[in-house]
Order: structure tokens, then C-alpha cells, then sequence
């Protein structure tokens, strides 16, 4: 299953009915977000409601367990509420709200790895000198394995694998909400790619 | 099998897997509220708590500046003594007027 996540500018034109639904849904976003900004709560509390699914899902990629992923999609919505002043409403709120959240996905990836000597992530380096990538695939641990191998990225390494692999978001789009040209996603995926085959193959033959 | 074609299997398991947030989906939006409504009460604490360095600083300089310019004060005792025979002069004193 993949996300959908909002179309952005380069997304091929929608049809007059998607067009005008997502216009609509545009609108209703931004009088929540005046109204917010009005200190009316409860707008917020709909805004939430209506986008929460969303960054459960991209915030669900980074975190390891219920209580992280919690905490981190709590964070994205704090970052929204403390930062909705500078809402322009130039582009979609949704696509502003995506940035907010692939920005706190990134720095909460930046502070995991600063505990990283913590955990015993390697407990799967020693599974994987008994157990070929393969096995691991067939006996229904691929996710797990990526996971590990995908903890010792760097924090930019992951996240732009998650977005483009995982997430399958299009260069174009990782480039809007990271702010990186699209040139600079290319050459970090594939830089990313690379470093992420040399783990997964040292792990196995250590 | 070629590491790529790993690479492949395992994104496709990562993106077949769908994480359950049934659970944090309740109750999520008055968890975010509850702590939208503490950071905004906190927020005069935080400002006090921030504004702290900087008064701190001013109460050090002032000190040095008494500390530095205390030759021309008056010690206890001719202080004692001037404010017995009234404050007047002890206040020109301070207001810097001529004695």
C-alpha cells in the first residue's frame, strides 16, 4: 500500500472533479487554519483530524515503535500549530503541512542516530552471518532487515530512500518538501542505493 | 541473487507492509491539544525562565559598577551619623547636587 500524498504541481492535471474537490478541500483547510490562528481550538482540532492519517503514515516509516511514532506525529502537529502564522497560503496547505513533517521526520532521524551506539541494532549483523539476505527475505524478515540496514544510513541517506522507495514519491516531489534540486535527489539516491547494497552485502559476508 | 534485486524485494516487502495506527489514532487529536494548551500556558514561565540570563548579567553589572565607583560613598558610619541629623543631605548626595 502506498500513501497518497498531495498531488503537487507536477503531478499530471487532475480531472474538473478532482480539481474542484481538491480546490474545496484547499479552501476548507485555509478558513480552519484562520480560524486557528483566531484561537479557535477547535478548527485545529479538525485540521488534525483531517491530515493525521497522512503523517501517521510518513512519520510511521522512521519511528520503531507506537510510543516514537506518537510522539513524532505529536511534534509535526505542535511544529504546525507554533508555526501556522507563517501559512501563506501560496500553496496547499497539505503540501505545507508534508514539508512540516518530512523536516520533523529528518530531525528525528538526526537525533536517533546520535543514539544509535545505544541500541543493539548489530544483534541482526549477527543473523545475517548466518542467514543469507535471502532467507531472511523468505522467512518474512525483509522488513526487518531493511530497517536494520537502513539505520545505518545518515540521516539524509534514509530519508531519501524512505521517500523515494518506500513512500515512492516522484524526484520532483522530494525535491518540493526537501528542498533539494532535483539533480541533488538524484545524485543522494543513488549515493544512498549504493551505500545501502555495500551494508546489506558486508553484513552478509562478515 | 544480485544485491539490486535484494534491494528491490526488500523496498517492495517495506511498502507491502501497513503499519497499524489504529491505536494512535485515538484520542490523538486531545493529546496534540492538551499540549498545544500547556505550551501556551507555559509560555510566559518559558519567557521568565529565558529572560533569566539577562538579568542575571544586569545584577552582576550594576554590582561591579557600585563596586568599582565605591570610593566616593559614604562608609556606615558617617552614613548613620548624617541620616541621624536628617536625610536631606544624604539624599543630594545621591542625586549628585553640590554639597
Amino acid at each position: 500500500m502506498t500513501l497518497t500524498w498531495p498531488a503537487l504541481p507536477c503531478a499530471l492535471a487532475p480531472s474538473k472533479t478532482a480539481r474542484m474537490s481538491d480546490a474545496t478541500a484547499e479552501e476548507a483547510d485555509e478558513s480552519l487554519v484562520r480560524a486557528t490562528l483566531a484561537g479557535d481550538e477547535e478548527a485545529f482540532r479538525q485540521l488534525i483530524t483531517r491530515h493525521k492519517a497522512r503523517v501517521f503514515g510518513t512519520c510511521s516509516r522512521f519511528a520503531r515503535d507506537p510510543q516514537q511514532l506518537d510522539d513524532l506525529s505529536q511534534e509535526v502537529f505542535l511544529r504546525a500549530w507554533r508555526k501556522l502564522a507563517r501559512f501563506r497560503g501560496e500553496a496547499p496547505f497539505e503540501h505545507w503541512l508534508a514539508r512540516l513533517t518530512v523536516t520533523a521526520c529528518y530531525d528525528f532521524v538526526r537525533r536517533e542516530r546520535r543514539h544509535r551506539d545505544a541500541l543493539s541494532l548489530d544483534d541482526f549483523a549477527q543473523d545475517l552471518r548466518d542467514h543469507s539476505t535471502d532467507a531472511a527475505i523468505a522467512a518474512g524478515r525483509a522488513r526487518e532487515l531493511l530497517d536494520w540496514a537502513m539505520r545505518k544510513l545518515s540521516a539524509d541517506e534514509r530519508l531519501i530512500l524512505t521517500l523515494l522507495e518506500i513512500e515512492e514519491r516522484s524526484v520532483r516531489q522530494i525535491s518540493a518538501v526537501t528542498g533539494w534540486s532535483e539533480s541533488n535527489v538524484k545524485v543522494r539516491a543513488f549515493r544512498a542505493r549504493a551505500r545501502l547494497k555495500t551494508i546489506i552485502t558486508d553484513g552478509n559476508e562478515t | 541473487m544480485k544485491p539490486d534485486e535484494s534491494l528491490d524485494r526488500l523496498f517492495a516487502a517495506a511498502r507491502e507492509h501497513q503499519p497499524d495506527n489504529s491505536r494512535l489514532d485515538l484520542g490523538f487529536e486531545a493529546r496534540v491539544l492538551a499540549r498545544v494548551r500547556e505550551e501556551r500556558t507555559g509560555a510566559w514561565f518559558s519567557w521568565a525562565w529565558r529572560m533569566c540570563p539577562y538579568f542575571a548579567a544586569l545584577a552582576l553589572a550594576a554590582g561591579t559598577w557600585a563596586y568599582l565607583h565605591a570610593d566616593g560613598l559614604p562608609d556606615g558610619e558617617s552614613l548613620g551619623a548624617t541620616l541621624r541629623g536628617g536625610g536631606l543631605p544624604v539624599l543630594h548626595y545621591y542625586l549628585g547636587a553640590d554639597e
